[in-house]
C-alpha cells in the first residue's frame, strides 16, 4: 500500500468513526483532492467534517485550538511545512500553552498534518523540514512516520490521543509503497516495537551487534536503505538504523538497547545540523553516558535556503555519497 | 428594557471591577503583587453592559485587560486576585497570572489577536450541538493591527459562526493614539467581510445591554457573526505607570466615569449599600487571599 | 496506419500513473477529440483526448497503475486490427544473488564455484563460510604437523645430547639427514631446531638455549635469533637481516590451524620478552618492529560460548615499516597498517589504518599521516648538519681528520687506512668518482664508489665495512636508517 493511501484510509476511518474528527485544511474538496492527494474522496463522503478553508494558516490553526477546547479532534492540513511558520504565534503562543497554563482545565487534542522536505526541486520556500525549529516548542508533539511504519495507524493513534501533535509527512514518502518487516527488501531486516508510536529497528547483519548505528527518521529512511546495502556489499559493516516514528519527545529508551556495540553513531536529518534535531539526540545520549568513546558524526543540510535546480538541490541536502564519505573515513575504509 | 433589580445588579458588577482594579492597583503599589496586570478602570460598562446580555452557559474570551469581563461573568474575584497572587487556590493555580486566565467557558489569552481565532473554533464546536450558546469575544482597537484577526473575520463570517465580537475602542493602543495606528474606519472593516456591525459610543452600562441584548439573540438565532464596536476610554495607564497620555485628556474623560452614570439611576441608599457590600467583598477577598496558600510546586506531580 | 498513445510524464517528479478511467472499448470506434482515457498523477487528475479518427484499442484497464511512457492505447485505422498485448515489463526474476566485497574476494582466493552453494539474497563472507562447514567438501588447507615417526626428527625431541653438540658437529648432522643449512650458521649453545624441514641462510646466528620446534623451519641471510627463545608452530618463517631478541616466545595456544604461521619480511625486530601467538598467522612486512614485551595474540577465547560469552579466533599482519610498541597487545583479526604505529602498553582490537598512531586500551586514534612528505630542501639541510655532526664524533674515535669541507671529508682510520666521505648533492656540484665513501640524495646518475648510501632509498650499495658501519649506526641514532642489502 502505498504510504499516501495509508493516511487517506486511515481518515476516512477516523471520520467514519467519529464525530468529533473535523478534517480541514486548504484545497481538500474532491475533486482535487489536496495538494498531495491525500484527501482524496473525503470530502465528498463526508461533507459536513472535511472543510476546504481560504489560505489562513494562523487562522486555520488558532481554530483549532478552539475546537479542541470545546470538544472536536480537529485534525489540520498545512499544505508545506514551510506555511507552518505563519501559524507559529497560534501553536507556540495558544494551541500548546492552553492545557498547561490552564492548569490541564481544558486539553487540545489538536494535529496538524504537514508535508515536510525537498528533492522535488520546489525551492527555499517549498522544501524545508522544519521538525527541528518546532521541536524546542514544549509540550508539542512530532511524529515523522517512515515507509517502515504503518503511517495510518500512528495518525489514527495520535488524533485520538495526546495534545498538539505535528504530523510530518515528507513528500517523497507519498508515491512509495510501505514496507512490512516480514518483507524485508534484501539485504535488510526489520524489527519493530509495539508501541502506539512504533520505533522500527533496520539491519543489514541479522541484528549481530553492529560497527555503526544511524538514528533518522522520516524521509531520510529511504537514503538510508540504499546506505546499509552499500555498506553491506561493499564493506560488510555492520550496521544499524533505527527509526522512531515520534522525535519529539524522543524516545530514548528504544535506541539505548542498541547503543552498545557500535563504534559509531551517525544522525542524519533533512534540515541543518546546527542547533538540530540531531543536535538534541546526541546530547540526550551524552547525559545517559551511552557515548562512551563513541564516534559522532551528524549529517544534514547546508545552512543555507533550500535551492531549487536539481543538481544544487542535490548538493545542498545530504547525499548518500556524502555520507559514505564520513564513514569510510570514521571506519578506515 | 432593564428593570430595576438588573440595574442593581450592573451597578453591583461594575462597583465590583473598579473596587478590584483599584485594589490591585493599590497592591501593585505596596509591592504585594507582582508580575504585570491592565486595569479596566473607567470602561466597566462595556464589559457588564454586553455580559449581561449573555446566557451563563455562553462562552467568553477576553485579552490581556481581562479582569473586568471575567468578575462581570464569573463573579470570583477572590479566584483571581489567588491567581495574581500566585495561589493554589487562583484560577489556574498561579500558572498564568493577570492575562492568562480559564475558568470553565471564560478564557483569556495575552497575545494580540490570537484569542480570535480560539472564539471562532469554539464557535464553530457549538454550532453544531443543539444548545444555541454562542462565543463573545473583547478585541481593542490595537488588536485590529494584528493579522490573524483578518484571517478569522473572513471565515467566521463565510462559515456563518455564532461570534459576537467586541470592539473596546479606548483610543489608545498602549501608548500610541489611534489616529496614528488604524487606517480607514474600524466599522468598514467589518463591512468588507460582510459582518453586520453596530458602533456605541457611550458610558451608559444599560444603553449598551438594551444594544448588545438583540444583537446576542440575533446571532443565537442565525448563526451568523456581528460585530459591536465601543467607542470608549480607559481611566488608568495600560498596565502599571505607562501613562504618557496628556492629563488635561485623561480628566475630560473621567467626567464620562460610567459608575458616575448609572448612579444617577439609583437611590443613594442602594448605591450606598451596594458600595459598602462590594467594598466588604473585596476587602476579604484581598485578605484571604493574602493569607493563602502559594501554589504548589511542580516537583513531584503531573505537571 | 496505427499511432500509440503511451502514458505522458505530466509531472516532472512523476514516473507512473494511475488510468483512472477508461472511456471506450477495445475495437470501438473514435474520432478526433473524444476522450479516451483519464490519468491520475500526485497533483492532478489528466483527460485525455484521440487525435486521430480510428478503432481504438486498450492495453490497459481502469485501476492499472502503469509507468510513464508504457503504451496505454492505440487508435488504428484498420478494422481488423488485432492488439497483441505486450508481456508486462517483467523485472528480471531475482534470480541471482549479490555478494559481498569480501565474499567475492574469498571465493576468488579459494576458487570455490558458488554454484554449487545454495545461496539466495545478498552473500556475506560469513554465510559462505558457514555453508562451507556444513556443505560442499572444499579442500582445506592442511594441518602440517611434526612427523614423529621419523627416527631423527624423533631424536632431536628426545636425545638431549644432541642439543649440546657444538654449532659445526650440530650442522654436520642436521646435513647428514638432509636439511639445509648454510655453512656460515651459528648454532650456539644448547639451542635446537626440531623440523620435517629446515632452510637456514648465509649468518644465521641461533641464540643459546633456543628450541624451535615447527613442521617448516626457514630462516633468511643473516638474522639473529636471540637466546632462550621457545617457538612451536606449524611453520616459521623469518626473513634476511632480522634481529629476533632474548626470550621471545612463539607458540599454538589456542589450537593448532593449517595457517598457524609465522612470517617475517626483512629486516624486522622482535625485540626480547615478545609473546607471539600463532594459534592463526603472525604475519610481519618489512621493516617490522615488535617491541619488548609486546603481545600479539590471535585467539581470543577462555569460557563457553554457549554461555553467552565470545570467542574470537584470527590472524595478526603487521604491514612494511610498522611498529607495535613494547608491551602493547595486539587481539585477533588486527590488520596494522604500513608505517602505523602502537603506542607502548596500548590494547589494539580493530584495525590500525596507514601511518597512524594509535594509543590506549582499548586503542584509538591519536595521531594520522604520520608520514610526512618532507622537502627535498628540508632533507638536505638535516643530512648536512648531520654530516658535520658526524665529522666531530669520527675523530672522537680516533680517527684522523686529514681536510674537511661542507661535503667532504678525508680521515685516516687507527689501523691506519685512507678514508674519503662526499656528501653529494643532486646536481651542481661536481660528482666525485671512485670515493670510498659516498652518500647521495638520490642516486639518480649511478656515481660509482666503494660504498654508496642512498637517502632517498635508504639503501647501502657496496662495502659494508667498519667506517660505513660506523656512519650506519651513527645515522640510526638520530633517526635515520640505511638498509644495507
Amino acid at each position: 500500500m502505498k504510504f499516501v493511501a495509508s493516511i487517506n484510509k486511515a481518515l476516512d476511518t477516523l471520520l467514519e468513526e467519529n464525530d468529533e474528527v473535523i478534517f480541514y485544511g486548504e484545497d481538500l474538496a474532491d475533486p482535487y483532492g489536496g495538494a498531495f492527494k491525500v484527501s482524496k474522496g473525503l470530502s465528498s463522503k463526508y461533507p459536513s467534517t472535511v472543510i476546504s478553508t481560504p489560505i489562513s494558516e494562523a487562522a486555520i490553526v488558532g481554530m483549532a485550538g478552539g475546537m479542541a477546547i470545546a470538544g472536536l479532534r480537529p485534525v489540520v492540513e498545512i499544505m508545506f511545512g514551510d506555511f507552518l511558520a505563519l501559524a507559529m504565534d497560534q501553536l507556540l503562543n495558544h494551541l500548546t500553552k492552553y492545557p498547561w497554563m490552564y492548569n490541564h482545565r481544558v486539553s487540545t487534542p489538536v494535529t496538524i498534518r504537514t508535508a515536510m522536505g525537498g528533492r522535488r526541486g520546489y525551492g527555499p520556500t517549498h522544501s524545508q523540514s522544519l521538525e527541528a525549529l518546532l521541536s524546542s516548542i514544549p509540550r508539542l508533539k512530532i511524529l515523522s512516520p517512515s515507509i517502515y511504519h504503518n503511517p495510518g495507524e500512528i495518525l489514527k493513534h495520535c488524533v485520538l490521543h495526546d495534545d498538539v501533535k505535528i504530523f510530518s509527512e515528507h513528500k517523497m514518502l507519498y508515491t512509495m509503497n510501505l514496507i512490512e518487516a516480514s518483507n524485508p527488501p534484501d539485504g535488510l531486516q526489520i524489527q519493530s516495537n509495539s508501541n502506539p508510536y512504533p520505533t522500527v529497528r533496520l539491519s543489514n547483519c541479522e541484528f549481530e551487534p553492529a560497527e555503526l548505528l544511524i538514528i533518522t527518521h522520516g524521509g531520510n529512511s529511504v537514503l538510508v536503505e540504499e546506505l546499509m546495502l552499500e555498506l553491506l556489499l561493499e564493506y560488510e559493516l555492520a550496521t544499524e538504523c533505527i527509526l522512531p516514528s515520534i522525535i519529539k519527545p524522543f524516545p530514548l529508551e528504544d535506541i539505548v538497547r542498541s547503543t552498545g556495540s557500535p563504534r559509531a553513531i551517525l544522525l542524519l536529518e533533512e534540515s541543518p545540523t546546527e542547533f538540530g534535531w540531531s543536535a538534541e539526540v546526541i546530547a540526550q545520549l551524552a547525559e545517559g553516558n551511552y557515548l562512551d568513546q563513541k564516534r559522532v558524526i551528524r549529517i544534514g543540510a547546508r545552512n543555507t535556503p533550500i535551492p531549487s535546480g536539481a543538481a544544487l538541490e542535490a548538493d545542498v541536502l545530504p547525499s548518500k555519497e556524502k555520507i559514505l564519505t564520513k564513514i569510510k573515513n570514521v571506519f578506515n575504509l | 428594557m432593564v428593570n430595576s433589580s438588573q440595574s442593581e445588579l450592573m451597578y453591583h458588577s461594575m462597583v465590583r471591577i473598579r473596587i478590584f482594579e483599584e485594589n490591585i492597583l493599590d497592591l501593585f503599589s505596596k509591592g504585594l503583587l507582582g508580575g504585570t496586570t491592565h486595569a479596566y478602570i473607567g470602561q466597566e460598562a462595556n464589559a457588564v453592559g454586553v455580559i449581561t446580555a449573555l446566557n451563563p452557559e455562553d462562552i467568553v474570551i477576553s485579552n490581556h485587560r481581562c479582569h473586568g469581563h471575567y468578575i462581570a461573568f464569573k463573579h470570583n474575584p477572590y479566584a483571581l486576585l489567588c491567581e495574581m497572587m500566585g495561589k493554589e487556590d487562583g484560577l489556574c493555580a498561579g500558572k498564568g497570572g493577570s492575562q492568562h486566565i480559564c475558568d470553565d467557558n471564560f478564557f483569556s489569552n495575552g497575545i494580540q489577536g490570537g484569542i480570535v481565532p480560539l472564539a471562532a473554533g469554539i464557535a464553530f464546536a457549538v454550532k453544531r450541538k443543539p444548545e444555541n450558546k454562542i462565543v463573545t469575544v473583547f478585541i481593542g482597537d490595537g488588536t485590529l493591527g494584528q493579522g490573524v484577526v483578518y484571517e478569522t473575520l473572513n471565515i467566521i463570517s463565510k462559515w456563518k459562526l455564532p461570534v459576537l465580537l467586541v470592539v473596546e475602542n479606548n483610543r489608545y493602543a498602549q501608548s500610541t493614539k489611534i489616529e496614528n495606528n488604524l487606517a480607514g474606519s474600524i466599522t468598514a472593516r467589518f463591512s468588507a467581510f460582510d459582518i453586520p456591525n453596530t458602533e456605541l459610543s457611550t458610558f451608559d452600562c444599560t444603553e449598551i445591554f438594551e444594544s448588545a441584548k438583540p444583537i446576542v439573540e440575533k446571532i443565537r438565532a442565525t448563526s451568523r457573526p456581528h460585530a459591536l464596536i465601543l467607542n470608549t476610554y480607559r481611566f488608568a495607564s495600560h498596565s502599571k505607570s505607562d501613562d504618557g497620555r496628556d492629563q488635561e485628556e485623561v480628566d475630560i474623560w473621567r467626567s464620562n466615569d460610567p459608575l458616575t452614570l448609572h448612579e444617577n439611576k439609583l437611590s443613594t441608599e442602594v448605591v450606598k449599600s451596594i458600595r459598602n457590600h462590594v467594598e466588604e467583598e473585596i476587602q476579604n477577598a484581598v485578605d484571604l487571599a493574602i493569607k493563602a496558600e502559594p501554589a504548589v510546586l511542580l516537583d513531584g506531580r503531573d505537571y | 496506419m496505427e499511432t500509440y498513445y503511451k502514458l505522458p510524464k505530466e509531472d516532472v517528479n512523476d514516473v507512473e500513473g494511475l488510468i483512472s478511467e477508461v472511456y471506450m472499448k477495445s475495437g470501438d470506434q473514435v474520432e478526433q477529440g473524444d476522450l479516451i482515457y483519464s490519468f491520475e498523477t500526485t497533483k492532478a487528475n489528466v483527460d485525455v483526448e484521440a487525435g486521430h479518427d480510428g478503432f481504438i484499442h486498450y492495453y490497459v484497464k481502469a485501476n492499472d497503475t502503469i509507468e510513464v511512457g508504457v503504451n496505454v492505447c492505440v487508435i488504428t485505422d484498420n478494422p481488423g486490427f488485432k492488439l497483441i498485448m505486450e508481456e508486462p515489463i517483467q523485472k528480471p526474476a531475482d534470480a541471482s544473488i549479490k555478494l559481498t566485497k569480501q565474499a567475492l574476494a574469498f571465493i576468488a582466493k579459494h576458487d570455490i564455484d558458488v554454484a554449487q552453494l545454495k545461496l539466495s539474497g545478498i552473500v556475506r563472507l560469513k554465510d559462505i563460510e558457514a555453508l562451507l562447514d556444513t556443505q560442499v567438501p572444499v579442500v582445506q588447507d592442511q594441518i602440517l604437523t611434526l612427523d614423529r615417526e621419523n627416527e631423527f626428527i624423533g631424536r632431536l625431541l628426545n636425545d638431549r645430547s644432541i642439543r649440546a653438540l657444538g654449532s659445526k658437529e650440530k650442522i654436520q648432522l642436521y646435513h647428514e639427514h638432509g636439511y639445509d643449512i648454510d655453512n656460515s650458521v651459528l648454532f650456539q649453545d644448547g639451542s635446537i631446531l626440531i623440523a620435517n624441514e629446515i632452510y637456514l641462510g648465509r649468518n644465521v646466528v641461533i641464540g643459546e638455549g633456543t628450541i624451535v620446534e615447527a613442521p617448516i623451519i626457514r630462516i633468511g641471510d643473516h638474522t639473529n635469533v636471540g637466546r632462550k627463545c621457545e617457538w612451536v608452530a606449524s611453520e616459521i618463517n623469518v626473513g634476511p637481516l632480522n634481529r629476533i631478541g632474548d626470550g621471545v616466545v612463539i607458540d599454538i595456544a589456542g589450537g593448532r590451524y593449517s595457517d598457524s604461521i609465522f612470517k617475517s619480511g626483512k629486516d624486522c625486530l622482535v625485540a626480547g620478552g615478545a609473546y607471539l601467538n600463532v594459534c592463526r598467522s603472525i604475519t610481519l612486512g618489512d621493516h617490522v618492529a615488535i617491541s619488548p614485551r609486546a603481545m600479539l595474540f590471535t585467539h581470543s577465547f577462555w569460557q563457553s560460548i554457549l554461555e553467552g560469552y565470545s570467542a574470537n579466533f584470527g590472524p595478526i599482519s603487521a604491514q612494511d615499516d610498522s611498529w607495535v610498541g613494547a608491551a602493547a597487545q595486539v587481539l585477533p583479526n588486527v590488520e596494522i597498517g604500513y608505517g602505523a604505529i602502537v603506542m607502548s602498553g596500548s590494547v589494539v582490537s580493530s584495525k590500525v589504518s596507514e601511518y597512524s598512531m594509535v594509543g590506549g586500551i582499548p586503542a584509538k586514534v591519536l595521531k594520522e599521516q604520520l608520514k610526512k612528505q618532507l622537502s627535498s630542501a628540508q632533507i638536505r639541510a638535516q643530512i648536512s648538519s648531520l654530516f658535520q655532526e658526524f665529522v666531530n664524533y669520527i675523530m672522537s674515535l680516533d680517527y684522523k681528520v686529514e681536510s674537511k669541507s661542507a661535503s667532504s671529508i678525508k680521515l685516516i682510520s687507527p689501523e691506519q687506512i685512507k678514508h674519503s666521505i662526499d656528501w653529494v648533492f643532486d646536481g651542481g656540484v661536481e660528482k666525485p668518482v671512485n670515493n670510498d665513501i659516498v652518500i647521495v640524495y638520490q642516486n639518480e646518475s649511478m656515481i660509482e664508489a666503494a660504498s654508496v648510501l642512498c637517502v632517498v632509498e635508504k639503501s647501502i650499495v657496496g662495502d659494508v665495512g667498519t667506517l660505513v658501519q660506523t656512519l650506519m649506526e651513527f645515522f640510526r641514532r638520530r633517526g635515520i636508517r640505511f638498509y644495507s642489502e
